[in-house]
């Protein structure tokens, strides 16, 4: 499956709602190692054409920093699994992904230490699947 | 001043108050940036700005970047910021750049306003309100007193409305207001999907269904399990879809693709159409006993031609969130645009609204709104009324003449024929008003 990274510079970026592009990488779930593929540019200001543009070229789960309810709506209705509240250099957080520690701290925006909070948000298909 | 003293000033303040360095790490973090933010200051020093603040601007409108390569003050930028339960927080920002005692730039401070009570105020306007949607019109007030019983219901709703009304706007509202807030909301496009694609979409597949089913996917009735399901252009849906949709609503099981056992549903289900299913249940082309089951409640809503009274409350909150997005400070809406907007039919309803502003907010080089803004169709239609003015014969016999001096009589007659009270709430200026009520033939009691 694809997995997309929301991206900014060299780090995962800070808000979805405004994020302008995205790492596509192919994975086999969460837990298993992630092959990037392409960084690719999605709508800044509309996040139901964020939501097209990825579903559209085959992604199924999206990993970025904050997201607002709205918008966490549009990506929870395209049938994507969100993994949201996540900051770090993305190739720290592709290797946690792999490594399925990506709910440890570290990788925590500030104020959102507490893993079981951001578990709290990892909704949509697949949802709960990686506990 | 000494620091002890800038310390305190700074925590008394209500403007959040926070300084980078040259890395983008925060090195101080006053009280109220605690509050804004929801992030402790002990936990904020040292990290990057943007992953405390995360606002719209960081990315690619950094206010303090502007001052850094600049060397120049930045003075109440707009945008807003997702606190940690996900609301967007509207906030005004300022920047600075911080120097020591020889003049050596040693980083930048960033102050900023939450503007959520200003906006909050702004939406109390509308006369009457639920979750999201305001008006001040009666012909939508039907609908909006019907919303608090119908939100805490699970009864199936049918919306109904020309396109562009807002009718999913409206099925997000009765979600949120709903006990089911905390569910997901999924919305299905019934007329974007082709029929063999729709069925998979809506009640997913089981692995091997078909060629390339590789594994099992869920459809969007399992996504919308104690959420809502809000089917848009029901009416475009196929017969045989229709007796599917039918079994799902009559007994709340369905089959996924390939499946040998049902699955249940608990998911409300909200429909909206911009046909008439009543005339296609007469024409045999919408199943009758669906149309019964989807028709427990029918909300309409009205097209804006028909609730003009509406347009300055949609076009201010329209104009504050594409000032928003588009960095932009835009005041106001030149009282002629407003004339225009009267005058004009709106074939497109409120998107139509929407995108018009949208535009006019892209375009304009000034802080207010003009006639040269908005599109050309809508505009031109301020110079037919000026030539109907001069034809007052023709023109009262027109139906955009009678609807909009039934629009100002309304107004005026709320308001006790108070001048300046209805020009507000029209959007336009007084002697704009004596102008309207000249042209339209009204006189003051």
């Amino acid at each position: 499956m694809k997995v997309a990274f929301a991206v900014w510079r060299d780090r995962i970026a800070v808000l979805f709602d405004s994020a302008g592009s995205c790492l596509i990488a192919e994975t086999n779930g969460f837990g298993a190692p992630v092959e990037p593929l392409e960084t690719i540019n999605i709508p800044v200001d509309s996040c139901t054409q964020k939501v097209n543009v990825l579903t559209s070229i085959g992604v199924r789960a999206l990993v970025c920093g904050a997201i607002s309810k709205q918008c966490e709506a549009q990506v929870v209705s395209g049938g994507l699994e969100l993994h949201a509240y996540v900051a770090g250099d993305i190739t720290a957080v592709m290797h946690a992904w792999s490594t399925k520690t990506l709910l440890h701290s570290e990788y925590s925006m500030p104020g959102c230490a507490c893993p079981r909070r951001r578990c709290m948000r990892r909704r949509g298909r697949g949802a709960g699947r990686f506990e | 001043m000494d620091s002890i003293s800038t310390e305190a000033i700074l925590e008394s303040i209500s403007d959040g108050v926070f300084t980078v360095d040259h890395d983008w790490r925060i090195t101080s973090f006053n009280r109220a940036a605690e509050q804004i933010t929801g992030i402790p200051r002990e936990q904020a020093i040292g990290l990057f700005c943007s992953e405390v603040f995360k606002s719209s601007m960081c990315e690619r409108q950094c206010p303090l970047a502007k001052t850094f390569e600049t060397g120049k003050a930045v003075i109440d930028q707009g945008g807003f910021i997702v606190d940690l339960k996900g609301n967007k927080v509207p906030v005004s920002v300022s920047t600075a750049l911080l120097k020591d005692s020889n003049g050596n730039v040693i980083g930048g401070a960033e102050t900023f306003r939450d503007l959520s009570e200003i906006e909050q105020l702004k939406k109390l306007r509308a006369r009457t309100r639920f979750g999201a949607i305001g008006s001040n019109s009666p012909a939508m007030r039907s609908v909006i007193d019907m919303l608090p019983a119908i939100s805490k219901s699970s009864g199936t709703i049918l919306i109904t409305g020309e396109t562009g009304t807002g009718k999913e706007v409206l099925a997000r509202t009765i979600h949120q207001e709903s006990p089911r807030k905390n569910g997901p909301f999924v919305a299905v496009n019934c007329a974007a999907l082709p029929e063999a694609l729709l069925e998979s979409e809506l009640f997913g597949y089981r692995k091997g269904a078909f060629t390339g089913a590789d594994k099992d996917k869920a459809g969007r009735f399992a996504l919308a399990q104690n959420g809502t399901l809000f089917l848009d252009e029901i009416a475009d849906i196929s017969l045989a879809m229709q007796v599917k949709l039918l079994r799902v609503l009559q007994e709340q099981e369905y089959e996924p693709l390939g499946a040998t056992k049902s699955l249940k549903s608990n998911a409300r289900i909200l429909c909206a159409t911009h046909r008439n299913l009543e005339q296609m249940v007469s024409i045999g082309t919408f199943r009758q006993d669906l149309y019964y089951r989807i028709h427990v409640i029918e909300l309409h809503i009205p097209p804006l031609r028909e609730r003009l009274e509406d347009l300055p409350l949609l076009a201010q909150e329209f104009l504050d969130q594409f000032n928003v997005l588009e960095n932009r400070r835009i005041s106001s809406i030149d009282s002629a645009v407003f004339e225009a907007f009267y005058a004009y039919d709106w074939p497109g309803n409120i998107r139509e609204l929407e995108n018009a502003i949208e535009r006019a907010v892209v375009l304009c080089r000034g802080t207010s709104i003009t006639l040269s803004d908005i599109p050309k169709e809508i505009a031109q239609d301020t110079g037919l009324s000026a030539q109907r003015n001069l034809e007052p014969s023709r023109a009262s016999h027109s139906p955009t003449f009678t609807a909009q001096r039934d629009v100002l009589l309304e107004v005026l007659e709320r308001n006790d024929y108070h001048i300046a009270t209805s020009a507000n709430e029209l959007g336009m200026h007084r002697a704009t008003l004596y102008r309207q009520l000249k042209r339209y033939h009204i006189t003051l009691p």
